[in-house]
């Protein structure tokens, strides 16, 4: 069963319908040209509408609604973001800046070595692997000195604020030089990526 | 008697008798006023006897025709309101017929008309004009059709003489439709249920309509000489049968007589349209005529035209009708571009708002948002990766930089713990990164030593050291579930660069082993 239609709706359906008979009759009979000049004055009126008010207002709205569903996006994710970006940049704070890239380690060991009173016999070049957005940096070094000198200038090397760690050691007594041991350790840090480092 | 607004014109009456021009203000309570009423003869001279339709139109409509000067003086003799003229012809000038026709598409009306109407009007279409007004009637099953005509040459010879005159034709109509509209504004209550006629000198004028179109249209004229007895042959019940005909079931509740002589026509009248009552009226004094002339009435009806209510009537000269479809058109250009404006106007609106709200949105984003920056435009997805990535890194820097577990405090706690009889010869340790998952190598410390202890007093020491280092501080790392501290003794001698020497004593080996599995 068809939707009832008020009287309004019959009238303004009769309305349109007749419209529409009368147009087509009257381009029927007459052809384009009684329609000349009314559309002369509607159709750029129209336009005028469309390109003046409507137009603007809508791609104006359009843009503002992708900028919104842009903006919830981000707005979602902000506080996670931030919370991330903020702790990683905490972690960050601890490694070496990625500018003393090639002299931060070889400047750490001259510098306690001396402090320590120990020389170092040789040091290796300096390692770089990058791994998961990381670059390891690695240098190996080897002396002969005694085991509280060794033990003094390890616990100055580790106690830098800057992350370091001694990923190898070797040491052994020396039997020719009695309370002397030689050494050979290896220093590593990790520098964050270029650009931002771990994150980004 | 309701008023409709539109355009004041002259209205001209035109018979090959007379010629009148009336011009007319419709007054307070829509009562008609006759300003100005102008009659003159023709001169024309008439031929007796029955003469074929429109058959005087060629000289009459003649520029040798005598009423031309009479014409040209009477416009100018007037000042008159209007310049604009509606043109009332005779029925010798004109033809007018009512007939019903099966229903048709409005598609086709302009093409069935015309030729359903030749049927019944006895002319060649060739040189006429003519206009339509049609209904459709019986449940929509047929078509009422008022159909009318005249010479195309008269109207051409009228249009011209009028312009010469300083006026405009506006409308050319056939008389009965004039009646009709005098009629039907004067006497509008059950208008369409009565039939008029009207007396004026020694003629008469029937009309009986439907639904506004004079269905049948009779002028008699009876000789002044005529007995009453003749005058009776009004034959109103055949007026009412050939309604019938073509309406069917049209009721009429009285027969209105208006004019010279009503009353006496009333007794004779009522007898021959028994039982349909006959009333009398006066029409002319409601047109504000002074006397019942025909001519004044019909040209002051026709003055009427537009400016009254009533149904849409042809005008066979096509001026009006041509007016009229540039007004549809207009009309309907105009109301589906006010729709289309309107629309576009609601949804401007309805943008502005939608806009506004946006806005208050975007403001209250924008704070949320003001400190991520780096994240402007980026679509969800590539936050969340990149969120993740930030937390992975986080993740993998945290266990790098909180797993301290230094190395110089482990040998200054051997220094302290190992039992003097045993001492080091040597470390081997290594602790490398874990930055993914496959960077999972285990943390170990090897330390190496001797002793000149052998047997039970050597495991007892060693084993001492090695507890001593599981419960170090510094070993704290390499305890359980992940971490594990270890020794070994050998029983066999080391060898000694200084084995050879006197007094040398042979020692033996030991290893405390600590390792720790990552998580």
């Amino acid at each position: 069963m068809g939707e009832q239609k008020t009287p309004v709706q019959e009238k303004i359906k009769s309305y349109f319908k007749d419209m529409l008979a009368d147009i087509l009759i009257i381009y029927g009979e007459k052809g384009f040209a009684p329609f000349k000049r009314p559309l002369t004055i509607a159709g750029p009126s129209l336009l005028l509408l469309y390109a003046a008010v409507y137009s603007p207002i809508t791609s104006k709205l359009a843009k503002t609604q992708r900028s919104i569903i842009s903006m919830e996006a981000v707005a979602q994710y902000a506080d996670e973001y931030e919370s991330a970006k903020m702790r990683l940049t905490g972690l960050q704070r601890r490694l070496p800046r990625i500018a003393d890239k090639g002299e931060w380690l070889n400047y750490l060991l001259t510098e306690t070595s001396r402090n320590a009173g120990v020389s170092i016999e040789s040091r290796s070049a300096q390692n770089e692997t990058e791994v998961s957005g990381y670059l390891v940096v690695s240098r190996e070094v080897s002396t002969t000195t005694t085991y509280a000198l060794l033990g003094k200038w390890l616990a100055d090397i580790e106690n830098s604020p800057i992350f370091v760690r001694i990923t190898d050691l070797q040491m052994s007594r020396q039997d020719s030089s009695p309370g002397m041991v030689k050494a050979s350790f290896t220093i590593s840090t990790v520098f964050p990526r270029l650009g931002g480092g771990g994150g980004s | 008697m309701a008023k409709a607004a539109g355009q004041s014109h002259l209205g001209i009456y035109i018979s090959p008798k007379e010629i009148c021009i009336s011009q007319v203000k419709i007054g307070k309570a829509s009562k008609p006023e006759v300003e100005h009423l102008v009659k003159f003869p023709t001169n024309f001279p008439v031929k007796e006897g029955m003469l074929r339709p429109l058959s005087l139109n060629h000289e009459f409509f003649n520029e040798k025709a005598p009423w031309l000067d009479s014409f040209k003086q009477a416009v100018k003799r007037v000042s008159w309101g209007s310049s604009s003229a509606v043109v009332t012809l005779s029925q010798h000038f004109s033809i007018l017929r009512y007939f019903v026709m099966p229903a048709v598409d409005r598609r086709f009306w302009s093409k069935s008309i015309p030729l359903e109407s030749k049927k019944y009007i006895p002319v060649s279409f060739d040189e006429v004009v003519y206009d339509y007004c049609a209904v459709p009637s019986d449940g929509g099953k047929k078509l009422g059709v008022l159909f009318g005509l005249t010479q195309r040459k008269s109207v051409e010879f009228l249009t011209e003489t009028l312009k010469s005159a300083g006026l405009t034709l506006a409308a050319v109509e056939a008389t009965p439709l004039s009646l009709e509209r005098a009629s039907g504004f004067l006497d509008s209550e059950g208008h369409d249920s009565k039939g008029y006629v009207h007396f004026s000198e020694n003629s008469s004028y029937m009309v009986f309509s439907h639904s506004g179109y004079p269905v049948l249209y009779r002028e008699t004229e009876t000789d002044s000489g005529g007995t009453m007895s003749e005058r009776k042959r009004l034959d109103i019940k055949g007026a009412v049968q050939f309604v019938d005909r073509y309406v069917g079931g049209k009721d009429y509740k009285a027969v209105m007589l208006s004019g010279d002589g009503c009353d006496v026509w009333q007794g004779s009248v009522a007898k021959e349209a028994a039982p349909i009552p006959v009333e009398t009226w006066n029409i002319s004094a409601l047109m504000g005529l002074k006397d019942n002339d025909a001519a004044a009435l019909f040209a002051s009806a026709a003055a009427m035209k537009g400016r009254v209510p009533g149904p849409s009537l042809p005008d066979i000269s096509g001026v009006s009708t041509a007016a009229n479809l540039e007004k549809k058109v207009q009309s309907y250009v105009w109301n589906i571009t006010f729709l289309l404006g309107g629309i576009l106007l609601l949804f401007s609106i309805l943008g502005q708002t939608r806009l506004f709200m946006a806005s208050s949105k975007v403001s209250s984003l924008r704070n949320k948002v003001l400190n991520v920056p780096e994240l402007d435009g980026l679509d969800p997805d590539t936050i969340k990766s990149k969120i993740t990535t930030m937390q992975t890194g986080g993740q993998v820097l945290q266990g790098l930089v909180s797993d301290v577990d230094p190395f110089a405090p482990k040998m200054s706690a051997i220094a302290d713990l190992i039992p003097a009889e045993l001492w080091v010869t040597g470390f081997s340790y290594s602790n490398p990164f874990s930055l993914s998952e496959a960077q999972s190598a285990e943390r170990e410390f090897r330390i190496s030593g001797e002793t000149f202890l052998k047997g039970q007093s050597k495991s007892r020491l060693v084993d001492a050291f090695t507890s001593a280092v599981k419960k170090s501080e510094a070993f704290k790392a390499f305890t359980p579930p992940f971490g594990a501290v270890d020794s070994t003794t050998e029983e066999g001698g080391v060898d000694s660069p200084f084995a050879n020497d006197p007094g040398h004593r042979p020692t033996t080996s030991f290893a405390v082993v600590c390792r720790l599995k990552r998580k």
